[in-house]
């Protein structure tokens, strides 16, 4: 009897110390198991697909065996707010980061004070306004001239809430009050939609005129060949793409407090609070090796996403600044409850 | 044009296995399955990809059903309505023949998918793009009415069950709004977006079931050992005689709640099994080892596999959680799927055909002759059996999410909840219909006044919605007769 | 009249509205089930509620395995966040087979040791190692 005790007892030890062996505490990635979250519970958004890519190529500059495990926003800001600071988890995400505690989803201790902030490791410019082909306006200011011309008419715009799709939305209506005054703008609404998928069917079955969603993944409904009922065309998009020839905000003139609007989503590593400056220095390198990595630029554009490395520091205060000027914006909007349909 | 050799097959088979696997472990699904495999197929052609992903896909529906009928725990969501009957059955000693009449069902039901997923991708992708929110909020619906069919005889309560489980499922995030509802503060962060399916399943069948047992203290194994193999029925391929009907409705209806987008994969089954149940002459034998159950539960759920991927070929809409994350092995090759996939991609589409045809038979191959030994499982004296089956719960649960605490203690609230109604008499299938259905049920009314503008006569104004609450209605009405015809006969004795 | 069939979705309130629907089918169900044992009760003479002849445990249960479960489970989550998945396993694992099996043969207990560390290390190889799914 005693010696099966023992036994169990040393087989349990030996596995023990071996799975710490492991997570030996020494400073750095190399040999470690390190878990990429991100904020995104989908596995198809921009969110994964670059964490994906990234991580893949990241493991073979660190060393690493990185896992990316999508557990949604919530999560993973309590993840990476409770996670030791040993590089054993980090996150991959974009601007939802900071927008979720601005537009008061979630608490001040998410803020990006509370985390170190890393390399930024791309950027998706990807995102767009379309419309139905057959609508009678081909882009973003036309939809204001058409509404001026047609006072009974009004447009119903699909965004989601609290996202990089309500910011864009904001300002755009911002500056159609600034520009054809607060009638117009009382006629373009908001329907609240969920995933690209769903605002695809809101515009085909009629309940929304436009949609706000990712370049890549509605382009396909552009081309020649559609269905009339599927067909859309953009009307707009936030940030100049590559071989892309759709009038961005910017050149259709539409500004924000005088600047010309230009939105990016910004990829950046989050590491927990406490990380040793060794670790963030380890990662700034690695990022800057993929983003020179001609493979890791080509798996990016396949994607419509853009390999875009920033060192930690420099990340730091363009975030923040970035951060701090949409504060401003969303504080001074309209709330939903009067830009919905009701 | 179709890609095929000895590397496919081999993946196909490995990935049924796998995904076979996957949905026999309670809390493992065939999603899980495919989101853990994506990674490494970027290490293929999108072709070989395929007969991975599509292999753990029809593995993974199918897998399911053998711990549901073994040891009445669901592996998946959708095989809740396979252990109503093939539980019983393997209680009477019958276990092989159930899980073999559940297999059969089963290609029959992938097959059948596979056809009109062939012949009729691009009709039915306009057809499902007509169906609105309003029209899926009565689908919904109507998936709700297996409640009434289902308590018998006591039909207020298993109704007040369903809502209770629907209220269950409302607590979290809204996601149009992003505002917490029915959530204490204290667990703010953990339950942004609220209790999660897995867990609360397992939790209120696996778990509750060992707190049962422990109670009782633990003493035999599921059946006799020596009842097995003797007085059991064999299972005949004459059992499916005057089932081609309920194959052919059953595999239909889970086919087309396949296609609808955003119409989840359990509506299926809840809704084939209760129109077995409605069609059947003898309605009174169902949930205590009928056939036509199992039969109705099984072909449905493979029926879902070809109905998903309609709109995700023709769409680029999944058309299910687990093709939704299929989408992911297409962009990773940067292949679009939607409207121009068929016409541009020729070799792909014949290639997946093939590939879901080659599954289907693997998983038929695979599971038919090896059950005999896996029923086997139900002789394993319970005292060993749960601890592993506690073990198990807990990994599945914890996966769920990729690593969540908090959605371990959900596995034991939810069982210990589970335990008190089967002691209060408050039942527990109801309830997590209810809980399965709530959130969609919720969305889709919300979307479908969004859209009218808040007048609730849009319910009513939609021709496919006038049909649907026909349909309502007659569920509806039958499970009254039924439900009092049930009453009357207690009485009388 | 027509605002009777109207149902004003304001956003920020949106989240509210089907909870508020769905307590109030709850209610509605209750006092039905209430009224129906009430008049039940009537007829048959009987007191409304009686907790005669009812009990909650069945009769004799098993006090040690019952509390020992819920105790054990408990503990268990608890311990694997401390300690990690693959040591707590083989320990609780083990503890449950005990408390289950309930006897102090010797050759049980082997079982039990051995069931558990067949099963925990299997359960870590495969879906810890080889498939890397994040395990506590």
């Amino acid at each position: 009897m005693k010696k099966v005790l023992s036994l169990v007892l040393i087989m349990v030890l030996g596995i023990t110390s071996l799975v710490g062996c492991a997570k030996k505490d020494e400073v750095g990635f190399e040999g470690k198991r390190v878990r990429v979250v991100i904020g995104s519970t989908s596995t198809t958004g921009d969110s994964y697909m670059i964490a994906d890519v990234a991580s893949r190529y990241l493991a073979k500059e660190l060393k690493s065996n990185n896992k990316v495990d999508a557990i949604g926003a919530g999560p993973a800001l309590d993840a990476i707010s409770t996670a030791k600071a040993d590089g054993s988890t980090i996150m991959i995400f974009h601007d939802m980061t900071y927008l979720g505690i601005s537009f008061g989803a979630f608490e001040q201790k998410y803020a990006l004070e509370n985390m170190v902030i890393g390399p930024r490791i791309g950027t998706n410019p990807g995102a767009c306004f379309a419309a139905s082909a057959d609508a009678p306006y081909n882009d973003m200011v036309e939809l204001c001239e058409y509404l001026v011309e047609n006072p009974t008419e009004s447009v119903r715009v699909a965004v989601e809430a609290g996202g990089v799709s309500h910011i864009a939305f904001i300002s755009y209506y911002e500056w159609v009050i600034a520009t054809y005054g607060q009638e117009v703008a009382d006629r373009i609404d908001v329907v609240v939609g969920g995933s690209t998928a769903e605002k695809s069917q809101m515009l085909w079955d009629g309940n929304a005129d436009i949609i706000f969603a990712d370049y890549s993944s509605l382009k396909q409904y552009t081309e020649e060949g559609i269905d009339a009922q599927l067909k859309m065309k953009f009307v707009a998009i936030l940030d100049e793409i590559e071989g892309v020839d759709v009038p961005t905000f910017a050149e259709q003139g539409v500004t924000l407090n005088g600047e010309p609007f230009v939105f990016s989503k910004d990829f950046i590593v989050y590491l927990p609070k406490g990380t040793p400056q060794e670790l963030v220095d380890e990662l700034d390198v690695a990022v800057k090796a993929i983003c020179e990595d001609q493979a890791f630029i080509d798996d990016m554009a396949k994607l419509t996403y853009q390999a875009a490395y920033m060192p930690s520091a420099e990340a730091k205060t363009y975030i923040i600044a970035k951060r701090d000027s949409l504060d401003a914006l969303i504080k001074s909007a309209p709330s939903l409850d009067d830009l919905t349909v009701q | 044009m179709i890609v095929f050799g000895l590397l496919q097959f081999v993946v196909a088979a490995v990935g049924v296995v796998i995904g076979i696997i996957f949905g026999a472990l309670p809390g493992m699904t065939a999603t899980m399955a495919i989101a853990i495999f994506l990674p490494l197929t970027y290490a293929y052609d999108i072709t070989t990809s395929m007969y991975l992903l599509l292999g753990l896909y029809v593995g993974g529906i199918s897998g399911g059903l053998v711990p549901a009928i073994l040891i009445n725990i669901p592996g998946t969501p959708s095989s809740i309505t396979t252990g109503f009957d093939g539980h019983p059955m393997a209680i009477r000693g019958e276990g092989v023949r159930a899980l073999r009449i559940g297999i059969v069902s089963s290609l029959f039901g992938g097959i059948f998918s596979l056809l009109v997923l062939w012949l009729f991708t691009p009709p039915l992708a306009a057809l499902a793009i007509k169906f609105s929110a309003v029209e899926k909020f009565l689908i919904i619906l109507f998936a709700m009415t297996v409640i009434a069919a289902l308590s018998k005889g006591n039909m207020t309560k298993g109704i007040f069950a369903g809502f209770l489980g629907v209220l269950t499922a409302l607590a979290g995030t809204f996601a149009d709004n992003q505002k917490l509802r029915l959530v204490p503060s204290m667990f703010k962060m953990d339950m942004l977006s609220g209790f999660q399916l897995l867990p609360v399943l397992i939790g209120l069948f696996a778990i509750s079931q060992v707190l049962m047992e422990a109670e009782s203290g633990m003493k035999k194994s599921i059946v006799k050992p020596t009842k097995l193999g003797e007085e059991a029925k064999k299972f005949k391929f004459s059992d499916f005689k005057g089932q081609l009907v309920n194959l052919i409705r059953s595999s239909s209806i889970g086919t087309f709640i396949g296609i609808l987008p955003g119409v989840g994969g359990s509506a299926a089954s809840l809704l084939s099994y209760s129109q077995a149940k409605s069609f059947s002459k003898e309605p009174e034998k169902l949930g205590t080892g009928a056939v036509e159950g199992l039969v109705a539960s099984e072909s449905s759920n493979n029926g879902l596999t070809g109905g998903a991927l309609v709109p995700l070929l023709s769409l680029g809409i999944p058309g299910d959680s687990t093709t939704a994350v299929l989408i992911g092995a297409f962009m990773l090759q940067g292949i679009q799927v939607g409207p121009l996939f068929i016409t541009q991609n020729p070799g792909i589409w014949n290639t997946m055909l093939f590939a879901l045809l080659i599954c289907n038979i693997i998983m038929f191959l695979v599971m038919f002759y090896p059950v005999k030994y896996i029923a086997n499982i139900i002789k394993i004296p319970k005292n060993r059996l749960y601890p592993v089956v506690i073990i198990m719960c807990i990994v599945g649960a914890y996966a769920s999410r990729n690593g969540n605490m908090f959605d371990v203690w959900t596995l034991l609230l939810f069982g210990i909840i589970g335990y008190l109604f089967i002691k209060f008499g408050i039942p527990v299938t109801p309830y997590l219909i209810g809980f399965i259905l709530g959130r969609d049920l919720e969305k889709y009314f919300i979307d479908s006044l969004k859209g009218s503008g808040g007048n609730l006569s849009i319910f009513f104004s939609r021709p496919i919605g006038w049909v649907i609450w026909g349909l309502i209605f007659i569920s509806l009405a039958y499970a009254y007769y039924d439900n009092r015809k049930a009453k009357k006969q207690t009485i009388k004795v | 009249m027509a605002d009777f069939f109207r149902v004003k979705i304001v956003y920020s309130q949106s989240h509210l509205v089907f909870p508020k629907i769905i307590i109030g089918i709850l209610i509605i169900l209750a006092v039905i089930m209430l009224l129906q044992r009430v008049m039940k009760a009537k007829k048959e003479k009987k007191p409304i509620i009686s907790l005669k002849n009812k009990r909650f445990f069945e009769e004799n249960y098993d006090k040690l395995k019952f509390y020992g479960t819920i105790v054990l489970f408990i503990l268990y989550i608890i311990f694997m966040d401390i300690i990690g998945f693959l040591t707590a396993s083989i320990i609780f694992v083990t503890l449950f087979n005990l408390l289950y099996a309930a006897t102090k043969e010797r050759k049980s207990v082997i079982v039990s040791i051995i069931v558990s560390v067949v099963t925990s290390v299997i359960l870590w190889f495969i879906f810890g190692f080889v498939f890397n799914v994040t395990l506590p």
